[in-house]
């Protein structure tokens, strides 16, 4: 699954670590998400959605073929 | 009781689990100091009473730690809680797959080692578990 967090991530000005307190979880876990290598949660996913007030499906979307 | 258990911290884990250590090696150390000999000699039950008040401590933090470290991993972060998972798979497929080795092994070559097949068994799925969290760990690196 595709994201586009980091480019969210550095229109506010957040760190990593300051999204992972944000949403409750690790930086691993944001560090992880953004490098595509691992597909968050639902409640995750829309906690960020929450944060950066935007639809989770403008956030993560599947690879186009 | 599900949810107590759920919203209990279960403090001082780590001190616990030292304790719990230190008391399952003590008889050998209490048995070194008095001489086991003249424990067995003397007053048998006292020599059962150093093996089973130790164990009974030992069994009790070890249970509490396990389940603190259940609920601490289940609070926890996801991705960790997803490591935890997939570390359990590789240590419970590799446990599966030693389980029948050393069956097969042991019935066929060392049949008295069956008497201690769990103990075995229980220190390769704590060794596959480790090295399972540092391989999945790098995965999500």
């Amino acid at each position: 699954m595709k994201n586009i967090l980091h480019i969210l991530r550095a229109e506010k000005r957040y760190s990593q670590d300051d999204l992972a307190k944000l949403v409750d979880v690790s930086r691993q876990t944001i560090n992880a998400i953004e490098r595509e290598k691992y597909d968050p949660s639902l409640p995750l996913a829309l906690k960020i959605a929450k944060v950066f007030q935007k639809k989770v499906e403008e956030i993560f979307f599947l690879e186009e073929k | 009781m599900k949810a107590q258990l759920k919203k209990f911290s279960f403090p001082y884990k780590t001190g616990v689990l030292i304790f719990s250590a230190v008391m399952i090696f003590s008889p050998l150390v209490i048995f070194t100091i008095i001489g086991i000999d003249n424990i067995t000699e003397i007053n048998p039950i006292v020599g059962r009473l150093i093996l089973l008040i130790p164990a009974l401590f030992a069994a009790i933090g070890f249970i509490y730690c396990t389940l603190g470290y259940h609920f601490q991993i289940l609070r926890g972060d996801e991705l960790k809680l997803r490591i935890h998972l997939e570390a359990l798979n590789i240590a419970f497929t590799t446990s599966l797959v030693f389980l029948f080795a050393l069956i097969f092994v042991f019935i066929n070559f060392f049949p008295t080692q069956l008497n201690y097949l769990l103990i075995y068994l229980a220190g390769i799925g704590i060794i596959a578990y480790e090295l399972g969290v540092i391989f999945v760990n790098r995965k999500y690196k």
